[in-house]
């Protein structure tokens, strides 16, 4: 049915608001960077409200909006929207462009929209490909030069997964014969075990690029450089967005199509998974500037998704988007806390430039303690939430040493969040800090209340999320 | 009545502790005498025979509940009116005597009373306890001086806790709380040795017996009333009272009576020895009590423990003999040493009649208790007429080496004070009369003994600066017990908690998170061959994975 | 009438409205007490006021849970929040309200960071309140592990120099003990969710056993300071000068013995019985070797500690006895323990600091001040088990099922009593009683003469005095 069609709207109104920015930024004389935070706002809210409008339209086997892929598109649009507004006073302080950040944010947001909901391998596989390239031209804003050379070794690492993500499409589209996801799976549980090793070839590559987006261990060496070595806006994105993004399609990639082909993966993902756990944790105290101290932390918490994830069941799912989406909240408010530590119109990224924050700022300091406490999955917080989860599904699924890895893997991060606690709480203050701006404060107070509520009435989002797996499983 | 008597002690006990210390201290030293004065015309009211018995609930907690039971019969009705007769005495001489911080001791004075009847009445330990306790709380703070308080404290906090120990261990092998029920422990009873060796040795600390005379040598700094009231009436007295409460205990050891006997011959040795040595009159003072102390304990561990009665006299008379040297040391315008004095009785003539009459009392109590046994009393009569005979002596008879001001101020004690010592010495006479003869003897042997002194040679003792500053028992303590304590102490820290825990332990944990964090530094250099290198073993664990087999 | 279960739930939330309202109050000057104190002196004497009602409708002839409240938190997995409340937990709560109380009393003019304080004390009683109301896994777990955070930011601002050492010290034990107890509760959850009375009924497989119930041991383990366990505690200890600190720092292992009691010994599985021996021997060996420490060293906090030390593990071993007849007993002395310590930790630091701030040396320091002596006096001598508090009898009762569990091990238990009381008598006669001179000393001018406590604070302390008589007389007074 042509009406069907409507399906695409959210990604269509997407599509327009990115085509109608590049004129505007071309040919408007009075523009400020306002004018395209203004723009996007808009055309995200809007994409908002028709992706949930339209949240069960299908387009064939082609194009598919479900509970599950609905969710992820709302989750990731309002963390784009929200990031997007914070990051506005970095550029208005600097009067700096800001076409080039939200015109990058709309086509992520429209490449993951695509990935999310399409059933067309090539197509997600495209989309997916150019959501990583496109973390290229976003790191080159405002680049510093000692990262220019980090940010062309991310330039080729990411053509070097991309290739290696076609390279499989095409093996397993030729293997297979279709590009669709239910014939794929079709082919696959047809072929019960005699897959070809071509295939298994083919399901390796795939994999391997989700692990390279995501950042999981071994192929996590970008990351912290990319946070780190960028501005705040980006590191904020590339911390928040891109993951639950990567993660999402993935589940949707792998139960959909690839499941027949995972088994013996699990090994893999659970050896990658301790990997990230191990050198998150570790890596998080070798750290003394914050991005890269939250890039090792966001290491350790990819990794705790993996292992929850990596038996593909459905306790262990639950478990897994649970926690992600309660991590993803804290670390939205640690960003929040970020955006709030200036001196000078200049961000603080360094430990001892935040020393003493407390005295002088005590609210970001009581929220930074808060989201962190929340990281560590401290009771009452809603990351006990997200670690309840997962360390019940593994236990619940008999995975007892993967169970004690996560739980004691945490002391090692923990140690690391107390230098930070330390420094912000304990340590006299060297510098005085700009004022906070409002918005800020209500980024906080959003975030701080969303998980309040959560954690007294976790039953919305155990419910939601049950839904969204239910839609894939 | 009993109560109400008792509340009455109780609150002209208050009224002494709350007025400031030294406010018109005459008015509330007699106020508190009169109260106790009047306890005392009221049980005398009731004869030798009284029977009140008083039972009010008191703790209902799990495991623990206990009456608090106030009773007056023939057994105890003496101990009563002995100690009250002691708390008057204290109290009266308290009121003209020259104390410091008078209405503080009444207080404390009271309360101790209160403390010791409430141990007297007690059928069930743990009251006995509470108020061997209390009592404990109420000498320490009695004495004020440092070293005589911690020495105080220290020995009887340790024989409180023994005590404790004793009775949770019959508590816990279901011996009940009754102290009647006592002696029945010998037959379920487990560890009996312990109990009743235990039981002795908290009993010999609470009096002071040798070995623990220590606790109470360093009171001798103490005010003399203070000293005598510490010494008879409360904390050894406590001990025996104990003692005799818990008697039935002693028979399931076969360690309990040589024991007992040792260290209540060894006593009586001991002080008649430190009466001898030691120059210091209240040190005197101080062995004479254990000398006493010693033979009421060496009565009970030949068999033939004193009864109420005699025991009542015994103790009273030991404490006016206390109180006769006290007035001696009043008189001699507070002179400490003994050879410091000298050929007093020109002056003090009628100090000298008074001594007669509590020394004629003093072996009538003794006399009477003949019949008990024989050799013990001799013996304990000669040891005592030695000891006294000897010091009086030096005191009435000596040479004179008291300096000027002494001797100029040299004189009797004003009526208040001596009055009561002489009234209570009298009817103890009155009361114990019957061996006329057996005392006309014993007291012209003193009198013979007073006179020339066999012990005279002794005197270079006084003389030796060693001896008098010596404190054998606290140095033989302070070097095989708390010396060894403290240097353990000390080489557990640096071993246990600073070499093991600090250097071993959480060292070892930071340095290996410090490895870790260099390690990783090390493989992360940010280079692209290095990057590779990672690409690669992704890739190597992905090939071990799938040729291997995986899952 | 008021319903219990509503109480039990204002005894929680009471003082996280008490957090609410001292984070608006405005801190005060030097010598004026601040808003936020008195927010604070006030919610926790309103939470007394619930308690005390609380107490008059339970019952005490009942065993077990009084009430039970039940909120059902997650459906998948099914998680229930289940809080109920005995006489035992009631007064442990009690006293700790009362500890902090006292704790804030001697606070009064310290103006440095108030707010921060009261903010994290009053959550604090919160969350301890919780985890003593706890009846099922979760809540339980959430209130043991939340109750470390305020007391982490505690350390953190009122450490002395060494504080980045203790917090690593104190991070390090506590929250591995806390991911232990996380790990155990976890897995039996997933046996079984029953309350934690019931935890016996929970069959697990032989090593299944072990595991658990050991994880279970190590994380109590953690707060209690047995070696070596105690290494944090006492770094705490030595390094806190603030009263409130001190005392909240010392209700720590408070939640471990608790711990213990409510899941051992009758509903520990006989596989760990020789477990629980070992365990015992190495609580009685640092019973000792704390005690001796403390006997030797001259710091008055480290003699707190030893006492504290050699107290929490007498509870400790009389709460593993196989019985459950000395819980009470333990109760009514938990009960006057904790305030007696907290007292003299209030006049403690009153004495260091005017020691500190008049430069005088601390020997013989009692003799100026005529209140805090006798108060001192009364409480150490209280504390050592003089017949002045609930300490006295109930201490008794529970050296008689030590001593009749085993003799030998009781010994040395008593051994180590009397050397952490002897450590304290030490002290007091080292604050009170300088040594006897000769020659009378020249007077001491009135400006380097240590102040007095004011006669409101020393109200404040007849009126404990009088609540530990009561509590020796009566302990369940509060009930009639």
């Amino acid at each position: 049915m042509l009406v069907n069609y409507i399906a695409l709207l959210p990604e269509l109104f997407l599509l327009t608001g990115i085509l109608l920015m590049v004129p505007v930024y071309f040919f408007r004389s009075a523009n400020t960077p306002k004018t395209f935070y203004t723009m996007s706002k808009w055309i995200i809210l809007t994409s908002v409200v028709l992706t949930a409008v339209f949240y069960d339209r299908s387009i064939g086997r082609v194009w598919i909006n479900n509970d599950y892929t609905t969710l992820f598109k709302i989750i990731i649009y309002l963390f784009s929207l929200a990031w997007g507004g914070l990051s506005l006073k970095r550029f208005q302080n600097r009067d700096d462009r800001s076409f080039s950040f939200y015109f990058i944010l709309l086509l992520c947001l429209l490449g993951f929209s695509l990935a999310l909901s399409s059933r067309l391998l090539w197509l997600s596989a495209g989309a997916l490909t150019f959501c990583l390239l496109l973390n290229y031209p976003l790191l080159k804003i405002d680049e510093e030069e000692e990262y220019i050379s980090r940010h062309r070794q991310y330039l080729f690492f990411a053509l070097m997964f991309s290739l290696l993500l076609w390279v499989g499409v095409w093996l397993l589209q030729r293997g297979t014969g279709s590009a669709d996801y239910s014939e794929i799976r079709g082919f696959l549980l047809a072929a019960e075990e005699n897959v070809p090793g071509k295939l298994q070839l083919a399901f390796v590559l795939i994999m391997v690029f989700f692990l390279f987006a995501l950042g999981v261990a071994p192929f996590h060496f970008w990351f912290a450089d990319a946070v780190s070595g960028t501005i705040l806006p980006v590191a904020g994105y590339l911390s928040i967005v891109p993951g639950v993004a990567y993660f999402a399609v993935l589940l949707n990639l792998v139960l959909n199509a690839l499941d027949p082909l995972y088994p013996w993966f699990e090994t893999v993902m659970l050896i990658f998974g301790i990997s990230s756990v191990f050198i998150g944790a570790v890596g998080a105290n070798s750290e003394d500037d914050l991005r890269r101290i939250f890039a090792y932390a966001e290491l350790y918490y990819i990794g705790v998704l993996l292992l929850s994830a990596s038996n593909m069941q459905g306790q262990s799912l639950l478990g897994s988007l649970i926690y992600l989406l309660v991590y993803v909240l804290a670390l939205f408010g640690i960003y929040t806390v970020f955006s709030g530590c200036r001196y000078k119109g200049e961000y603080l990224y360094r430990l001892d430039e935040v020393r003493g924050l407390s005295t002088r700022r005590p609210l970001l300091a009581a929220a930074l303690l808060f989201f962190m406490i929340s990281l560590i999955g401290t009771p009452p917080l809603l990351g006990f939430l997200g670690k309840l989860s997962v360390i019940n599904s593994l236990v619940a699924g008999g995975s007892y040493g993967l169970m004690a890895v996560v739980a004691f893997s945490v002391l090692v991060l923990v140690a690391a969040y107390l230098k930070i606690i330390t420094a912000v709480y304990f340590e006299p203050r060297n510098i005085s800090f700009d004022r906070v701006d409002k918005g800020v404060y209500i980024y906080m107070a959003i975030n701080i209340l969303l998980i309040i509520a959560t954690i007294l009435n976790p039953r919305y989002l155990m419910h939601d999320v049950e839904m969204m797996l239910a839609a894939i499983i | 009545m009993l109560v109400n008597l008792l509340v009455l002690i109780l609150g002209a006990g208050l009224i002494s502790e709350l007025v400031p210390k030294n406010r018109l201290p005459v008015l509330w030293s007699l106020f508190s005498s009169a109260a106790v004065l009047y306890f005392i015309y009221k049980l005398s009211q009731l004869g030798m025979s009284p029977d009140i018995y008083v039972n009010y609930p008191w703790l209902k907690i799990p495991n623990l509940s206990i009456n608090l039971e106030i009773g007056i019969n023939s057994l105890n009705v003496c101990l009563v009116f002995v100690l009250l007769i002691l708390a008057l005495l204290s109290l009266m001489q308290n009121t003209f005597g020259t104390e410091t911080a008078k209405n503080s001791l009444n207080g404390l004075i009271l309360f101790n009373l209160l403390s010791a009847l409430m141990l007297v009445f007690a059928n069930n330990y743990i009251q006995m306890l509470v108020a061997v306790g209390a009592c404990d709380v109420l000498v320490f703070s009695t004495i004020n001086n440092v070293n005589a308080k911690k020495k105080y404290i220290y020995a009887n906090f340790l024989a409180d806790i023994g005590l404790v120990s004793i009775f949770a261990v019959i508590l816990g092998h279901g011996g009940g709380l009754e102290l009647k029920d006592l002696g029945d422990y010998s037959q379920f009873g487990h560890h009996k040795d312990f109990v009743a060796i235990l039981l002795l040795l908290c009993i010999f600390i609470k009096s002071g017996l040798f070995l623990f005379h220590g606790t109470y040598t360093d009171i001798a700094s103490l005010g003399f009333n203070r000293l005598n009231f510490v010494l008879f009436a409360a904390t050894p007295l406590i001990g025996y009272l104990v003692f005799l409460k818990t008697e039935a205990l002693l028979s399931i050891s076969s360690y309990s009576y040589p024991l007992l006997k040792m260290f209540s011959l060894a006593s009586v040795a001991w002080g008649v020895f430190g009466v001898l040595a030691i120059d210091h009159i209240k040190q005197k003072s101080v062995y004479f009590a254990l000398m006493f102390w010693g033979a009421v304990y060496a009565f009970a561990a030949f068999g033939c423990r004193l009864e109420i009665l005699d025991f009542a006299g015994f103790l009273l008379s030991a404490f006016l003999f206390g109180q006769v040297l006290m007035l001696f040391y009043t008189a001699a315008s507070n002179e400490t040493n003994i050879s410091e004095m000298g050929g007093f009785i020109k002056n003090l003539k009628f100090m000298f009649v008074l001594l007669l009459v509590v020394l004629a009392a003093y072996f009538d109590v003794l006399l009477s208790l003949q019949t008990k046994n024989i050799w013990l009393t001799w013996a304990y009569i000669l040891l005592f007429s030695l000891a006294s005979a000897h010091v009086l002596s030096q005191i009435l008879l000596g040479e004179s080496r008291a300096d000027e001001r002494v001797q100029a101020m040299l004189k009797n004690p004003s009526p208040a004070l001596w009055g009561p010592v002489a009234v209570a010495a009298a009817m103890l006479c009155w009361h114990f009369r019957e061996q006329f003869l057996w005392l006309a003897a014993v007291s012209a042997c003193w009198l013979m003994l007073f006179i020339f002194r066999p012990l005279r040679r002794l005197d270079k003792w006084y003389e030796n600066e060693d001896l008098q500053e010596a404190d054998y028992f606290s140095t033989a303590y302070e070097l095989l017990i708390i010396t060894p304590v403290k240097v353990i102490g000390r080489l557990l820290w640096l071993a246990v908690d600073f070499v093991f825990i600090e250097r071993t332990i959480i060292n070892s944990v930071q340095n290996a998170l410090t490895f870790l964090i260099f390690l990783l530094r090390r493989l992360h250099s940010g280079t692209t061959l290095r990057s590779l290198l990672f690409v690669l073993f992704g890739f190597a664990v992905i090939y071990a994975v799938w040729r291997f087999g995986g899952r | 009438m008021e319903n219990l279960g509503s109480l039990i739930n204002a005894v929680i939330l009471i003082p996280l409205f008490g957090v609410l309202f001292a984070s608006l109050s405005r801190e005060g000057g030097r010598e004026r007490v601040s808003n936020v104190l008195c927010v604070g002196i006030f919610t926790v004497l309103s939470n007394l006021v619930v308690l005390w009602r609380a107490a008059l409708l339970i019952d005490l002839d009942k065993d077990g849970w009084q009430v039970v409240e039940k909120f059902t938190w997650i459906k998948n997995p099914k998680i229930e929040l289940v809080f109920g409340i005995d006489i035992f937990s009631l007064m442990l709560i009690a006293a700790v309200h009362l500890a902090v109380l006292l704790g804030m009393v001697g606070i009064r003019h310290n103006t440095y960071r108030q707010k921060a304080l009261i903010v994290c004390a009053l959550l604090f009683l919160s969350m301890i309140s919780g985890y003593f109301l706890a009846s099922d896994f979760f809540s339980f777990y959430i209130f043991f592990e939340a109750m470390l955070l305020p007391l982490f930011m505690l350390i953190g601002i009122f450490g002395d120099i060494k504080k980045q050492q203790i917090l690593y010290r104190f991070f390090l034990y506590n929250l591995l003990g806390a991911v232990f107890l996380f790990v155990a509760l976890i897995v039996l959850y997933n046996y079984q969710n029953v309350s934690i009375r019931e935890v016996s009924r929970i069959v697990l497989s032989g090593h299944g056993e072990a595991l658990v119930w050991g994880s279970i041991f190590i994380a109590f383990l953690s707060r209690i300071p047995v070696w070596p366990f105690h290494y944090w505690i006492s770094s705490v200890n030595v390094n806190i000068s603030n009263p409130l600190v001190f005392i909240i720092a010392n209700i720590i292992p408070l939640s471990g013995v608790y711990g213990l009691i409510r899941f051992f010994p009758v509903n520990a599985p006989e596989v760990l019985d020789p477990y629980l021996l070992i365990l015992e021997v190495v609580s009685i060996i640092t019973m000792l070797m704390i005690a001796l420490i403390g006997f030797t060293k001259k710091d008055i906090q480290y003699k707190i500690f030893s006492y504290m030390t050699v107290y929490y593990i007498l509870y400790l071993l009389g709460a593993l006895l196989p019985t459950d007849a000395l819980l009470m007993n333990i109760g009514f002395s938990l009960f006057s323990y904790l305030i007696i310590v907290a007292a003299l930790e209030v006049l403690v630091a009153h004495l260091d600091n005017e020691c500190q701030s008049k430069e005088i040396g601390e020997c013989g320091v009692l003799c100026a001040v005529p209140r805090t002596s006798l108060m001192f006096s009364f409480l150490i001598l209280a504390a050592i088990g003089m017949p002045l508090s609930s300490v006295f009898l109930n201490n008794m009762v529970i050296f008689s099922g030590l001593l009749k569990f085993n003799i030998k091990m009781a010994v040395c238990i008593l051994l180590a009593v009397m050397l952490a009381s002897v450590s304290l008598l030490q002290q007091l006669f080292y604050l009170k009683y300088p040594p006897e001179t000769d020659e009378p000393l020249p007077p001491v001018p009135e400006e380097c003469r240590a102040a007095d406590i004011s006669l409101r604070v020393f109200a404040v302390m007849l009126l404990t005095a009088a609540l530990l008589v009561l509590s020796f007389i009566n302990p369940l007074w509060f009930i009639g």
